[in-house]
Parts: C-alpha cells; structure tokens; sequence
C-alpha cells in the first residue's frame, strides 16, 4: 500500500488552500502533518477523502485515484474528521451498523464487525446511549469506530486528539499503535506535536498550503530526501577550551558547514552530510589545533523543527 | 425460519431509510407537530360538529369537513415533509460538516431514494393519523369514496413532487444562502400548489368523480396530471442523484436516459389523448417538453468543460460511434448538444402532427405554439452561450462553470425586464406592444400572443442569429470538448496533465 499525493493544488477563488503539495508514505506507517493553523492540513485531508476535490493534481491509494475513481477510493479511506458525529439522535451501535450498511455489510458479517469495532474502541459498554448524551472524548471514539467499520487500509484523521483528556489521549495513541501494526497507513493531523513524534513514523509540515519539510522522521530532522537528491543535514555542537570566536569564524570557513551560531559556552554548526562528514569535520578542527571539550549532535524534536521550519503565517 | 427472513429483509433494507426513520421515530419535533396535528383536527371537528347549524347543512357536512382536513393535511404534509427531508439533506450536504455518508461505498441513487422513502413514510403516518376524521366524514354524507380517493390520491402525488424538489434542492451544491433562497422561493411554489390543489379538490369533491369514471372525460386529465406528477418526481430524483454523484463520473447519463424515456412515454399519452380527448394534449406536451428541455439546457451550461479520464474512457475508438456516445456522457458540449436535439425533435414532431394527425386531433394554434417552443429553445441556448462566454473571456479565474446556470438565469431575466421597463418610461401604454420589439429578449416572449407571426419571426430571426454568433465565439470551447472525447493513450495522458480537473 502507497499513497502518494502528487501536485496537489486547492483554490477557493483567489485564496489557494493547498499549493502544489507532494508527498507520500505506505501502509504499516503513521504519518503526522503538522501545519499552522489555515495551513491547508484540513482541505487536503478532504480531499484525499474525496469529499473535496482538488483543482489540480491527484492522490492515488497505491493506483486508484482518489479524484477519477472516488467510489473505489472510498473502499480504501476511513476518515475521521475534527467535526463532531451529525446523526445526534441515534445511539451508537446504531450509528455503527447504519455505516456498516452503507459500506455493504451484511447479516452476520455486518453484526460481527459491527461488535469487533466496538470492542477495539471500547464502545461495548456505551452502546445503546444516544450519540447527543456523550462527551467529546466518546464521540472520538465513535468517530474512530465509525472510520474502522470497513477495515480500510489507510486512515485519514483530521485532529483526533483535539478536546481529549490525558487518558483518552494515551489510549488514542495506543489504538494507532495497533492499527499500524496491523499494516494500516495512517495520516494524521494535531498540533500536540510532542504526542505526534511519540508514535510517528514521519511527518508533512505545511504553511500556506506548501510543503515544507516531508519524510520519515530522520530525514525530517537530518534532512535529505532519502533517494539522495538532497544532502542530509546534522547540527552539531562543539565547545572549544579557549576563545570561542576563534571556532565561530573557523567553522564558518568550512565547505561542509552551512550555517553557524554561537550558543553560550557552544558553537552550533548545521552540517550539510552523514556522520562521516561530521568526523571529518572534527578531523579538520584538531588539524587546525582547535582543542576540543566536547563535540556533539543536537537533537531536534519535532516542535523545534516545527517552530524552526515555519513562520506562523496563514492565509 | 421467520427468523432467516427477518434477517434477509433487514439486510436488504435501504440503510438511509433505516437510519432517517430511527432518527425520526426518536425525534421530538416529528412527535411534537403529530400530537399538534391530532389535536388541531380534533378541536377543529369539535368546533364544526357543535357550532354548525345541522338542520341546514346536514347534506353538506360531510364534504365540508372533508375539504377541511384535506386542507390541514395537505398543508401539513406539503409544509413538513419536503422541509424536513429537504432541510436535513441540506444539513447533510453542509461544506462545514458533511456527513460521512456520502463518502461511503453506498451509492447516490440509494441515498435520495432512502430519502424519498422517509418522506413518504412520514407521509403515510400523517394520512394514517388523519384517516379517522376522514372516515367520520364519510359519515356525516355528502361525499363519495372514488372522490375520497382521487382527492387524496392527487395529494399525494403532489407530495411526492414536493418532497423530491425540496431533497433536489437539498442534494445541491450551493452555498447556504443560495439553498435558503431557494428553499423561500419552494415555500412559495407551495403555498401556491396547495391552493391550486384546494380548488381542483373542492371541484372534484362538490361535483363527484364517480360517475366519470369510466370514460376519457375522467381518464385524460388524470392520466395527464399522474403523468406531470410522476414525471416531475423521477426528473427531480435523477436531477438529485446526479448533483450528489462523484463529478468525475457521468452523472448526466441518468438524467438523459431518464428525460429521453419521459419525452417517449408522454409524447405517447399526449398522441392517445389528442386522439381520444382533446387536441390540447399536444400542445400541452409540446409546451411542457419544451420547458422542462429548456430548463435542462440552462442546467447542462454548468457541467464542466474539461473532460475526465473516465469520462474520456467511454469514448469509442470509431469516430461514428463516438457521436452518439458523446450525447450520453457528461459534459457542457454535450449536455447542449442533447439538449439542442431533443427540442428539435420536439417541434418536428409539433410540425408532423399538424400535417400528419386527423383533423379531430388538432388544436387551433398547434403551428404557432410549436414556434413558440422552437424560439424559447433558441433563446435557452443563446442565454446559455452568452454566459459560458462571460464566464470564459471575461472571469474564467473567478466565476465557475456550476456558475454558468445562474448567470444564465440572471441573463434572462435581465432580458426580459429591462428592455420593457425602458420601453415603460417612452411610452407606458404600449411596453407589452409586441411590435414594438421591446421584449424580443424575452425567451417567452413568442408565448405572450402565439397569434402575432411577425414577431414569433422576427424573434425566431433574432433568436437564431443570437445563436450562430454564440456558437461561432465559443466554436473553439464547443470542439474542444468534441477533441478531448478520446479513449487514446494521448488523451487519457492529456487527462491526468489536465490542469484544471474540479473548478469545471
């Protein structure tokens, strides 16, 4: 399983949404997309959908196209978006066995998944109350449910953390565990971005509809595109015994070293290459007689390169 | 074994109509205007059995009650049930949030169909909560069964008519504003259909049915209204399914299959009846296919204009067979071009039958009201033309294609008001003078006196040469679709290149 979105571009009037965004991921991963608020993250998950359709590009589950061929596409999604379930007056096992239906289940293989969906999203005990008499954290998981009932091997979900407490938070996370385990694709959306790295694989940063930064996480953070187009990138910070200065104007002298900052008592330098460039870098320093203290990489989180990465601008 | 069957049925149970009747039967405002209903009925009874002078109108007390409850019930079922089928679709449909239905594998004709259900279910429970007064009525004398019958028969037709426009406008994609516009104009519409209705009851009840029953007097109109009312609901259901169908499929092909076998089957009752009953029936065929083709056209403008892969897929690899594939398939040139054709075929046939049909089976003015046809359909595609060039040379960014209908439509009216208000301040009593050329941008204009052939040619002349300047400005768009219908390797790739897929 594939799914690759490809120069995807999304106008309402003069406002474009999504602009020309590409990326991709395959089943078994979870994937998060990180994006301001107005970034574009909202309509691109509507339309791989398919309830929006892009005004130019596509975005195929391995080669179905979620614009030419919806109805095939719809087989292959389950959705959950941030909006509450509308269906305020039915209860729960009735909410689920109406999209069992409509997925065409049926007799009792419809009762069955209708049970085993229940049962993996703990909704056993709250089955025959009304969708209006829950909280929010309950009607995510309705939500979830709803969006499993057809066992689809990609899930698309727009903020499914948004209101939860603590632990319905962790258990979300859980069940995502699983489902990746079970081989699904998962591409979802939150601005907890802490609770995103903790079980995604990779990520899609946005802003103003263009992409940022794609990739599994190491790529994301080291840079590169993982077919090696684009040249990783490492921050590594050294602490010299003697002037600082020295080291700031050395490193910036350096092919490898792309940009260079001082940081207390350290000297960051972002490294264009792998581990055996920042060795040979190293190598350099001591040749040069810079006496070394300490020499080591920093690690980005994903907050941090979210925050370094985008400008907080919407549209 | 009851056991296996209620399974069997319970599996193949519409789901939209399972889930809409859960959410109904659980609904406080559906128990609410029941009990309502019930009750003014009850009070109303009361009010009427007590209050009325019963030595006077004892003959009468029956029909007069009748008419009464029909008039509440109508109201109701035409107030309540397109509104609430109409109104929860809408809310369904909402770009805010949309319900995940539709992006489910069930299909579109499912979903208005289980809609349509609903309504007619809550239908029937309103009539069945009312059937005991009817029954009282019947009593109280002063009123046959067959017209009982008739009366509430012909009511429900034109609940089903009302309820499947309201799910029509419902299925649309419009903003709110615009579905609420429409929903006023629909209120509208139904406060004067039930009026209408009110009067053809009242005359069917005061004067009784019964004894027509058996003969064309009876048979011609009321085949002629079940054929309007049948006729409406499936065009609005079609209409409906398509509006809610994926874009990228052809989801015109449905409304033409379906329209080309309505124009079939009624131009065949209207041929029966001209030659049975009256030769009104033609003309009224005639002026009805030639409105509901008209208004399809209009519709057909908003269709987009760059052909998907899986449209291009149906094209056949023969340049021959290809034609008339391309007049099923969607597609703003196509949509025209079916258009076009059937309304052609439909003053053609006007014209054979005033040459070809016994003179027992002809109307007086059969001729000129064809030419009417034949000018409103000119006029139709020239509005249609002139918008697609609008939103083509002068806001092809901004205005869309789905657009295209309504601009249509302001095009006309606009066509059709100004040039008679300005006619008004030059002279005010002769503006509606036909041979003052004031209202030949009026697609209706050749209607207002059929009579009058210097201007039906003159708006024919007008009409058709507004026509050919349209076709040859967008000659390049029209074609173009033509090129694009090839199920080649360059096409479909030219397909997925395709740089403008939705805004179309």
């Amino acid at each position: 399983m594939q799914i690759s979105v490809t120069k995807l571009t999304r106008r309402f009037g003069q406002t474009v949404a999504v602009d020309d965004l590409s990326f991709r991921f395959g089943g078994g991963q979870i994937f998060g997309f990180v994006g301001p608020n107005g970034a574009g993250k909202t309509t691109t998950m509507r339309i791989l959908a398919t309830l929006d359709e892009p005004t130019t590009g596509d975005a195929c589950i391995d080669d179905i196209s979620v614009v030419e061929d919806p109805e095939q596409a719809r087989r292959l999604i389950g959705f959950m978006p941030d909006s509450e379930p509308t269906h305020r007056d039915v209860t729960v096992h009735e909410y689920l066995d109406f999209f069992a239906r409509a997925y065409g289940l049926r007799g009792a293989r419809r009762s069955d998944t209708v049970e085993r969906v229940e049962s993996f999203t703990n909704l056993g005990g709250i089955r025959e109350k009304a969708l209006r008499a829950l909280s929010k954290g309950m009607k995510q998981r309705v939500s979830l449910a709803r969006a499993l009932v057809h066992d689809p091997p990609l899930l698309v979900m727009d903020e499914p953390a948004a209101g939860l407490d603590p632990r319905a938070r962790v258990e979300l996370r859980e069940l995502l565990k699983v489902l990746a385990e079970q081989g699904k694709a998962i591409l979802i959306s939150s601005h907890i971005l802490t609770e995103l790295a903790e079980i995604c694989d990779g990520a899609v940063i946005i802003e103003r509809g263009r992409l940022l930064r794609a990739g599994t996480l190491e790529q994301i953070y080291h840079g590169g595109d993982g077919d090696g187009k684009e040249a990783p990138r490492r921050i590594m910070a050294l602490r010299p015994q003697g002037p600082i200065d020295a080291l700031y104007r050395a490193l910036l002298e350096l092919p490898k070293v792309q940009e260079a900052r001082i940081a207390g008592d350290y000297v960051e330098a972002e490294v264009a290459g792998d581990e055996d460039d920042c060795c040979d870098l190293l190598a350099e320093l001591l040749r040069r007689d810079f006496r070394i203290l300490e020499f080591k990489q920093v690690r980005q989180d994903l907050e941090q390169l979210f925050m370094t990465v985008t400008q907080g601008e919407v549209q | 074994m009851t056991a296996a069957i209620s399974r069997w049925i319970d599996d193949r149970l519409n789901p939209v109509v399972v889930k809409e009747l859960r959410q109904a039967v659980r609904s406080r405002f559906v128990m609410v205007l029941l009990m309502v209903y019930l009750l003014v009925q009850l009070v109303m009874m009361g009010i009427y059995l007590l209050a009325t002078d019963h030595t006077q109108a004892s003959f009468y007390a029956g029909r007069t009650m009748f008419m009464f409850l029909e008039g509440v019930l109508l109201a109701t079922c035409l107030l309540f049930v397109p509104g609430y089928v109409g109104f929860r679709l809408a809310a369904e449909r909402s770009d805010i949030n949309v319900d995940l239905v539709f992006i489910t594998t069930i299909r579109p004709t499912s979903i208005i169909w289980g809609k349509f259900v609903s309504g007619l279910t809550l239908t029937v429970l309103l009539y069945s909560a009312s059937a005991p007064f009817m029954v009282l009525t019947y009593l109280l004398r002063g009123i046959d069964i067959p017209s009982i019958a008739l009366v509430l028969g012909l009511n429900l037709l034109v609940i089903f008519a009302a309820t499947q426009f309201a799910l029509l406008i419902g299925a649309m994609n419009a903003t709110r504003v615009l579905k609420g516009i429409l929903g006023i104009v629909m209120l509208g519409l139904l406060m004067a259909t039930h009026g209408a209705v009110m009067g053809t009851s009242s005359g069917m009840i005061f004067f009784g049915v019964g004894g027509t029953l058996g003969t064309w007097d009876f048979w011609g109109p009321a085949l002629g209204v079940l054929a309007l009312g049948l006729g409406a609901t499936g065009l609005f259901f079609f209409i409906a399914v398509a509006a809610i169908a994926p874009p990228s499929s052809n989801r015109a092909l449905p409304v033409r299959v379906y329209t080309t076998g309505l124009w079939l089957v009624t131009l065949a009752l209207a041929m029966t009846l001209s030659l049975n009953v009256t030769g009104e029936a033609m003309s009224m065929w005639l002026v009805t296919a030639g409105f509901v083709l008209a208004l399809l056209m209009v519709g057909a403008g908003s269709e987009r204009d760059a052909l998907g892969i899986r449209i291009r897929r149906l094209a056949p690899r023969r340049a021959v067979v290809r034609l008339p594939v391309f007049l099923w398939c969607s597609g703003a040139a196509a949509g025209l071009l079916w258009c076009g054709l059937l309304l052609a075929l439909t003053v053609a046939v006007g014209l054979l039958w005033e040459v070809f049909a016994p003179p027992t089976a002809l109307m007086h003015g059969l001729d000129e009201v064809t030419w009417a046809v034949a000018a409103l359909g000119l006029y139709s595609l020239a509005y249609v033309l002139t918008a697609v060039t609008f939103r083509r040379l002068l806001l092809p960014r901004t205005v869309k294609t789905s657009v295209v209908a309504a601009l249509t439509l302001m095009l006309a009216a606009l066509g059709t008001v100004i040039p008679p208000l300005i006619a008004f301040f030059f002279d005010p009593m002769r503006w509606y003078d036909t041979t003052q050329g004031w209202m030949l941008l009026n697609p209706m204009g050749a209607f207002v006196d059929p009579d009058d052939t210097a201007y039906r040619n003159m708006a024919l002349l007008v009409s058709g040469l507004w026509v050919v300047a349209m076709v040859l400005l967008n000659l390049r768009w029209l074609l173009g679709q033509w090129w694009q219908f090839r199920s080649d390797e360059a096409s479909l790739e030219e397909a997925k290149m395709e740089d403008d897929v939705a805004g179309t």
